[in-house]
């Protein structure tokens, strides 16, 4: 059990620095990013471990990717889209995308649930993302705007 | 700054902007570094909007005069790290404002956009193969998604996907690539065709459209978030056109 975990999250890490490099971070940010990946899924499989629900693990997980983008952003002056698009790929429901799909081309009843699946954790991802970035982005126009009242006096 | 010299600056300053949009950056970013590179060097930003596929900009000099441009934004390819280097260009800017020769000068130095190269293709084996086994492949499911991966990166660096229509590109190589999946597993070569195929699907998937729409949309870009989320949905459509197209067809040609 602890084993699969452990070779799952891996592969996930693996995979993030693939995307990474496909998406062509620099490559001193490569393992910043990387980490990113594996947080997610970590944290996820550690959520659903504690019996948490489908929506809360991938909400606390896309929350974490968010926060630790966030903060890798403003320590290494970087955009926080290059540590927060790679991290959050192992979530990306891929496998219940394609079930669905393949259930709903061969007519297969249980499209119903897999659909349902799908927009549970489509859901709670953006809900994770949203849930720190729209904060995080508010703080900042807030401060800035404070910046330039204050030099315009 | 005379006249000339400033259209020419506002001009150099939009094509920062533009690039930026067009390699995957938010267009709040995008707004926001022509905005402060346009007040680094005195002027007064009036307004500074970015769409997906547009960027423009107003000042107002010290003289009172006021100059708008637009550009237009076609084409899209992620390159983070273009994002990047255009991040540390406006810091420089920023920092020391050299005069526009050499402004334009700084631009022109930045590396132009590559065609994928051998590092993208380690990406893309690397991506697939990582992919497979995390969704429960086994290590010949991971090589077969792997070879799969090579073709689309194949038809990604000889087919000029950015010429095309970009939903029926994705359409296109999902097919492909679903196609391939199921001959490569009724060949004996993988095991698993959904662990294949499921490994290769995330190269289509429009992460980066899905999290900046999101971001975009609740710090009340709404324009731009949901000109991106559409844009997100009907690739994944294309995607799942894709690779139904291919199974249907496996299943005609018997596997």
């Amino acid at each position: 059990m602890l084993k699969d975990a452990v070779f799952q999250t891996a592969a996930a890490g693996l995979g993030t620095l693939g995307f990474a490099l496909l998406f062509r971070v620099p490559r001193n940010k490569l393992l910043a990013a990387t980490i990113g990946g594996i947080l997610a899924w970590a944290l996820y499989l550690g959520v659903r471990a504690l019996g948490g629900e489908l929506f809360l693990a991938n909400l606390a997980a896309a929350a974490a990717v968010s926060l630790y983008a966030e903060l890798m952003a403003r320590r290494i002056h970087a955009p926080v889209i290059l540590f927060l698009a790679p991290g959050i790929i192992p979530l990306l429901p891929g496998g219940v995308l394609y079930r669905t799909m393949l259930a709903l081309i061969q007519g297969d009843p249980a499209v119903r649930t897999l659909g349902r699946e799908t927009a549970i954790v489509c859901l709670g991802i953006a809900a994770g993302i949203v849930l720190v970035s729209a904060p995080v982005q508010h703080l900042v126009r807030a401060a800035r705007q404070r910046k330039t009242e204050a030099s315009e006096r | 700054m005379d006249r000339q010299n400033t259209e020419l600056f506002l001009e150099s300053v939009l094509l920062i902007g533009k690039r930026m949009v067009e390699s995957g950056a938010e267009s709040q970013r995008a707004e926001d570094t022509v905005t402060r590179i346009c007040e680094a060097y005195g002027f007064t930003v009036l307004n500074a909007y970015a769409v997906t596929t547009m960027v423009q900009i107003s000042v107002r000099d010290g003289a009172g005069d006021h100059y708008t441009q637009s550009a237009r934004v076609l084409s899209f390819s992620t390159d983070l790290g273009r994002v990047a280097d255009l991040n540390a260009l406006s810091r420089r800017l920023c920092a020391e404002t050299p005069d526009v020769a050499e402004l334009r000068r700084e631009l022109e130095a930045l590396p132009p956009r590559r065609r994928p190269g051998l590092w993208e293709l380690a990406a893309y084996i690397l991506a697939t193969a990582a992919f497979a086994l995390f969704f429960g492949g086994g290590i010949l499911d991971a090589v077969a998604a792997a070879a799969v991966s090579v073709v689309v990166f194949c038809m990604d660096r000889y087919l000029h996907p950015e010429r095309f229509n970009r939903f029926l590109y994705t359409a296109l190589s999902s097919f492909a690539a679903g196609l391939l999946a199921v001959l490569f597993v009724r060949l004996g070569f993988g095991r698993d065709a959904s662990a294949v195929m499921v490994g290769d699907v995330m190269l289509f998937i429009p992460t980066l459209s899905v999290v900046n729409s999101l971001r975009e949309m609740f710090s009340r870009d709404l324009t731009t978030g949901l000109l991106r989320m559409l844009e997100a949905l009907l690739i994944t459509g294309a995607i799942a056109v894709g690779y139904a197209c291919a199974i249907l067809a496996g299943g005609v040609l018997g596997c």
